[in-house]
């Protein structure tokens, strides 16, 4: 191979050499490992699992690979098989500081998607801030970000339709909040699941009656269910405000004289957008509440006036996510190490 | 012609005459591998040149031939004059060494035919029908010259007709297009992407097809006489190539109206296509290489079923990469880089083939690639990505179409051993080889059963592919598995084996589509039906339970590479429908099906006839003027040839007769010459006259080649030669300017050298590789006014650095030493030797100099109402060389002496020490007698591919020696100055770069 310029007069010695050539070895273990880190990295983990699953052949007692593997069934959503491949990971890993880690790391998260694909409310979801700060990779090691899958939180087999229903919401004069929030969900879900979202405009109505009543009133959402042929029913409610937030705080600016940075103490005008949302998924043929949660973001915005509808779509789509994560899997970010030797 | 040149030149540094020592002659070896006893056989039309090998296939060629001359005399209602010339070689390996052109013959180059002594060229390496076709094409260009150029030389070398016309007029009474052909023509058409006619002057696949679209277009219009008539009228405007009077002439329209009817004709063809069907797109997610106009193809599977290896395109030349099959991310390119291992990987996947295979049990991945004039097997570990072995198939050429058995121990391919070609297997653990089919029928694309026990092929039946399948226990039992008047090929089982996928041609349109064949049912499925075509697909690891396949999709002019699920197909043919119950197909015959007579067989007569003359010029920066011309003869095969050459450097005229054999790998040839020849120009100040100091030599020489490699060959030269010169017999020491009288001298010369060149081209140039000539010529005094010997060594070295893929580094060191007693003078300057410096400024028996260059593209097109300039390519420069002599003396061009004129430097310095040559100064910090020079320039090709070229240079600062005063012993007394680099040097040249 003549990648690189270099540039000799051993024109004689080059002839000879060029044309000799000199093939490489067979590929082994190392090379596999090598090779399945390169490609997990890459995000092919079903590769990489197949490359370790062959390393283990040779090696069945390699803590590292074992370690390896384990994240493999992790990241492929096979926690149960990652588990006793950790413990002996572990055992045979003579203390090594990353693979425990790894080990403690998916024994939160286990325990954690085992919590949300069970609990019917929320808080009991992991984020990245629960999960215990990541040690530092040694030699050999490779901390690779990866994304877990987190199941979906309903187990929705065989319901394929949802009916986005109204949505109670406080009286405001910023836009008709109900509405928006309908209208917003509905397009999320036929965007980003494979739900049949029923296009029922204007949204049907729901009683005006107390949180509990309602969620309470299975006739109500079974009727809906039928008579739109909706196999799941979304609903809720929905508050949105907006208040003066200004007041005095600190800003840091340039000097424009002497360009070093200065910390001023100032008034700043600004406005607080909050959003709180309570979302129930009924049973379109029971009319049976499967799942309810309850989301409240709020947002800072210089000046005193802002586009209330620009405020309410930035603070629902920070609140999709969770929504869908209801019906669909998805995944959460995590860091795990893997060995390449 | 190429050879002759390169010999010329070959002599020429041989025999160290070369007075401006502008480097050697380089270029990859053509070589004669194999040897050929050539016999004629003589049909009606034609006169057969065949060797032993062939005689079994030369009943089929006759009969294609002749079949082909009463199709074509029919259609163009005309009859040749004379007898034609077929030659045929049983391989395309064997047809590219043939010496009738002496241009390399790539693989993509099928056959030719040439206007001069109206030779056909052929290898018959093909299927019966596509040969028919190849016979039919190239015969079609011998009536086209006979037509055209009327046995005139002079309208074959003055026409240019548009390759559309030629190659399309060939194409279409040719009938050689396929279902791939029209794919290409369809999708252009339906994207919206055919250029117009006049953008297909030049050779491209493209013009060939738009080209056979346009007869098929003029018969559908105008009938057989309308095409008639166009050849007609177009031979009334050929030297003028005017096409619009062609055009209007023949049916009466002008060529835009005649354009718009013509694409009305394809978008009314195609367009309904476009209605019904589907992009590939519509069936799944692109896995290949994402970049436009980036092909990826050949899809094979790692035995995990989650990458894919490919061929792909995603530098400039073809890679062997590995994707994940999940979404197309490239994990590894196995390839990267340059080689000289082999030249390039084998790729036949537009022609049906499937070109890799990655072993079931390991992470091999086989791929042929070419290798001088044979297709090794090439394992790369798709792990590490190191090429771990080359395998050499002895006996078996053109292989092609790999597939690993089940236990990754053994490898089946398509090969032609003796002209037939078969399925084989090799033993990759032996080396051994056995043939699997067994049969006259041409087969392909091999795919093992799970069991490896059998195996799945394609086998030719007339123009169709037809899926077989062989008992690997004995070769007898096949059973076809697919029928009817379709093409199904690249046969692959599923995972699971119960299916069997590939792709197919079957229905009205003719496009290639995925099918799947159940096994145990014998229910057929077609899962995609696109507007361009799907090709080799292969079952990857399933998705969440569901089955997905990988293809080759063909669309807006691109291959890439798809992954689909395979849900619901878009037809179920039960097996009566699939085509059982179709139409037979049979082998192909021609129409005319010949006997031979054994007594119209007879040995090989050579005889001479002219070849294609060549002629070049050149223009030097201080307006000399370079010219070279050559007559060549040639016997019919092109092996032995006869030049005569005439070249001239400004009034000086050189002649050159030579002989070369080319038929075996050592090549042998004789030269007599005569040169003249200036080596120092003095040119007056005051008066513009030019005092040239001439030599001239004549004499004969021997010269020997044997190429060790497609790279590398060694030279060798005896000769004799007789040389007057200007000799430098001493220097008139008041002015410092050299004494020269005229000598005569002979000499016995022994030369010999070792050249390489691996370098890669762009049509711009080179711009990848290194090319290398050291040689070393001896000449025993054999008598005359001075003794002494001469001896001379020689070097050049040039190196190509890709940058980015228009641009490159260039570098070039060159010299040569006359080291014998008895001296020869060279001289340096101007060009791109020295730029800044006149042309053969410097002149002494030892001459170096190098050259540095940015290349990089400027200009892609510069349209002016009379035509367009193409590629202007910039390039910044540095240039630093020198010439001085043995004694240490250096002629100084700009001494200023009382005279007016350069001369030898003489004197003294203020210590009293001669001023002898030194290239640098070390106490300014700058050149000394050595000379440099930076800048920047342009260039571009211009009236028929000279390479016009301007620079502006600027000189490196330099001291020369001056003359201060006369000393006590009368010497001039030199002192050392800071020169006068005279601001920006402008030049103009016409001489290719290196």
């Amino acid at each position: 191979m003549r990648r690189r310029f270099r540039p000799t007069f051993l024109l004689v010695v080059l002839a000879a050499t060029v044309s000799a050539g000199a093939f490489a070895a067979e590929a082994d273990v190392g090379d596999i490992l090598r090779f399945a880190a390169e490609v997990a990295q890459k995000g092919d983990w079903r590769e990489a699992r197949y490359r370790w699953e062959q390393a283990a052949k040779i090696e069945p007692d390699n803590p590292h690979i074992l370690n390896n593997l384990a994240v493999a069934h992790e990241v492929l959503g096979d926690g149960e098989k990652a588990r006793p491949l950790y413990e002996r990971a572990v055992a045979l890993g003579g203390g090594d500081p990353r693979i425990e880690d790894n080990a403690a790391r998916a024994a939160f998260f286990r325990r954690a998607a085992n919590g949300a694909k069970t609990d019917k409310d929320s808080g009991a979801r992991p984020s990245a801030g629960d999960t215990p700060p990541p040690r530092r990779s040694r030699r050999g090691g490779i901390r690779v970000p990866v994304k877990l899958p987190l199941p979906a939180r309903l187990d929705l087999s065989g319901e394929k339709s949802l009916l986005v229903a109204g949505f109670l919401s406080n009286e405001s004069d910023l836009l008709d909040t109900g509405r928006e929030i309908v209208r917003f969900l509905r397009t999320e879900f036929h965007k980003h699941t494979a739900l049949k979202v029923r296009d029922v405009t204007p949204p049907p109505a729901v009683p005006e009656q107390t949180v509990e009543d309602l969620i309470a009133n299975a006739e109500f959402w079974k009727h809906l269910g039928r008579e739109h042929e909706a196999d799941l029913v979304l609903s809720g409610v929905v508050r949105y405000g907006r208040r003066d937030a200004s007041g005095f705080g600190d800003v840091d600016t340039v000097s424009p004289v002497t360009g070093q940075k200065v910390r001023q103490t100032q008034f700043i005008e600004q406005e607080q957008f909050t959003f709180e949302i309570q979302v129930f998924f009924f049973d379109g043929a029971t009319g049976s509440l499967l799942f309810r949660d309850r989301f409240q973001r709020s947002a800072l915005y210089r000046g005193l006036a802002n586009d209330p509808i620009t405020a309410f779509y930035e603070l629902s789509e920070t609140i999709a996510g969770d929504v869908l994560a209801v019906v669909s899997p998805r995944s959460r970010d995590d860091v795990r190490v893997i060995f390449k030797s | 012609m190429k050879i002759s040149s390169r010999c010329a030149a070959a002599l020429l540094l041989a025999l160290g005459l070369a007075l401006a020592p502008a480097g050697a002659q380089f270029g990859q070896n053509k070589i004669a591998y194999d040897r050929f006893d050539w016999k004629t056989y003589t049909s009606p039309h034609f006169d057969v040149y065949y060797y032993d090998a062939e005689a079994g296939l030369l009943q089929d060629v006759v009969s294609d031939a002749e079949s082909a001359y009463l199709k074509i005399s029919k259609d163009l209602d005309h009859e040749l004059k004379s007898r034609i010339p077929l030659v045929i070689y049983k391989t395309h390996a064997e047809f590219e060494q043939t010496n009738i052109t002496m241009e390399e013959l790539p693989e993509w180059v099928g056959a030719f035919a040439e206007p001069i002594q109206n030779r056909m060229v052929v290898p018959i390496d093909e299927p019966p029908d596509r040969l028919y076709a190849v016979i039919a094409h190239e015969l079609t260009h011998i009536f086209q010259y006979s037509l055209f150029f009327e046995g005139y030389l002079g309208r074959a070398l003055r026409s240019n007709p548009p390759a559309w016309v030629m190659e399309g007029m060939a194409s279409y009474l040719g009938q050689d297009e396929d279902n791939f052909d029209r794919m290409v023509i369809r999708d252009a058409v339906v994207n919206n992407t055919l250029p117009p006619l006049q953008d297909l002057a030049y050779p491209s696949f493209l013009a060939y097809r738009y080209g056979h679209a346009v007869f098929d277009f003029v018969e559908k219009e105008f009938g057989k006489e309308g095409l008639r008539s166009f050849i007609y009228e177009y031979r009334k405007v050929l030297l003028t190539n005017n096409i619009e009077k062609a055009v209007k002439e023949a049916f009466g329209l002008d060529l835009p109206e005649f354009n718009r009817r013509f694409n009305r004709y394809l978008r009314k063809k195609y367009f309904p296509v476009l209605l019904e069907k589907k992009a590939p797109e519509d069936y799944g997610k692109e896995v290949g290489v994402k970049k436009e106009g980036v092909f990826t193809f050949s899809p094979t599977l790692s035995p995990s079923g989650e990458l894919v290896a490919a061929l792909a395109t995603p530098k400039m030349d073809l890679d062997l990469i590995v994707l994940s099959a999940e979404d197309g991310s490239v994990i590894r390119n196995l390839t990267k880089g340059w080689t000289n291992r082999y030249q390039y990987l084998v790729a036949e996947a537009f022609s049906g083939r499937r070109d890799l295979s990655w072993s079931p049990a390991s992470d091999q991945i086989a791929v042929f690639a070419r290798r001088e004039n044979a297709r090794p097997l090439l394992l790369f570990d798709g792990l590490t990505g190191r090429l771990t072995r080359m395998i050499r198939l002895p006996g078996i050429s053109q292989c092609k179409s790999p597939a690993f058995s089940p236990d990754g121990k053994r490898v089946a391919f398509e090969g032609n051993k003796d002209g037939i070609v078969d399925l084989f297997e090799l033993e990759i653990a032996t080396g051994a080889i056995r043939n699997l089919t067994q049969d006259d029928y041409f087969d392909a694309n091999p795919w093992y059963a799970a069991d490896g026990k059998s195996l799945v092929y394609n086998r030719r039946i007339g123009e169709y592919w037809k899926v077989f399948a062989v008992d690997l226990g004995d070769a007898s039992r096949k059973t076809q598995l697919t029928f009817g008047p379709s093409s199904d090929i690249e046969p692959a089982y599923s995972r699971d084996g119960k299916t069997l996928f590939y792709a197919s041609d079957r229905g009205p349109s003719g496009i290639f589509n995925i099918f799947a064949l159940d096994v145990s049912s014998g229910e057929t499925r077609q899962y995609t039906d696109v507007v361009g075509g799907c090709f080799s697909p292969v079952e990857m690891a399933e998705r969440n339970g569901e089955p997905y396949l990988v293809f080759t999709a063909f669309f807006e002019g691109t291959f890439r590479l798809f992954r689909m699920p395979l849900k619901q197909p878009e037809a179920r043919l039960a097996p009566a429908a699939a085509g059982e119950a179709g139409p037979e197909i049979h082998p192909f015959e021609p129409p005319l099906a010949l006997t031979l007579d054994a007594g119209k067989a007879g040995p090989y007569k050579r005889h001479w006839d002219v070849e294609a003359p060549y002629v070049a010029v050149g223009v030097t920066d201080n307006g000399t003027i370079l010219s070279n011309a050559a007559v060549q003869f040639s016997d019919l095969l092109g092996d032995r040839r006869f030049s005569i050459v005439a070249s001239s450097v400004a009034s000086y005229s050189n002649t050159e007769v030579m002989y070369m054999n080319l038929r075996h790998r050592l090549r042998w040839g004789a030269a007599l010459y005569d040169y003249r020849d200036y080596f120092a120009q003095v040119v007056s100040s005051g008066m513009s006259t030019r005092e040239d100091q001439v030599q001239r030599t004549t004499g004969a020489s021997f010269v020997v080649q044997y190429p060790m490699s497609r790279y590398y060959r060694v030279e060798g030269s005896v000769g004799f030669v007789e040389r007057t010169q200007d000799f430098l017999v001493g220097v008139d020491p008041s002015t410092g300017a050299p004494v020269l009288d005229t000598v005569k001298d002979r000499f016995a010369l022994f030369g010999t050298s070792l050249t390489g060149d691996t370098t890669r081209y762009q049509e711009w140039g080179p711009f990848q590789g290194k090319r290398f000539d050291v040689g070393v010529t001896y000449g025993a005094d054999a008598g005359g006014t001075i003794k002494g010997n001469l001896v001379e060594y020689s070097l050049d070295f040039r190196a190509y650095k890709q940058l980015t893929r228009r641009s490159l580094l260039a570098w070039r060191i060159a010299g040569v030493d006359s080291a014998g007693g008895r001296p020869t003078y060279y001289a340096l300057g101007g060009i791109n030797q020295l730029r800044g410096f006149d042309f053969r400024d410097f002149f002494g028996t030892r001459v170096a100099w190098s050259n540095l260059e940015l290349r990089f593209p400027l200009v892609d097109q510069l349209r002016f109402p009379f035509g367009a300039i193409r590629s202007i390519r910039g390039f910044l420069f540095m240039d630093a060389g020198a010439a001085w002599f043995k004694d240490g003396s250096f002629y100084d061009p700009d001494l200023p002496v009382f005279a007016g004129v350069g001369g030898i430097r003489t004197g003294v310095d203020t210590g009293g020490k001669p001023v002898n040559f030194k290239f640098w100064d070390s106490a300014n910090s700058r050149l000394q007698d050595g000379r440099g020079s930076y800048g920047w320039g342009f260039q571009f090709l211009f009236i028929g591919g000279l390479q016009f070229n301007w620079a502006w240079a600027q000189r490196m600062p330099y001291t020369r020696y001056e003359p201060d005063s006369i000393d006590a012993q009368g010497r001039m007394v030199l002192v050392p100055r800071k020169a006068d680099t005279g601001g920006t040097h402008t030049e103009f040249y016409i001489v290719f770069d290196f």
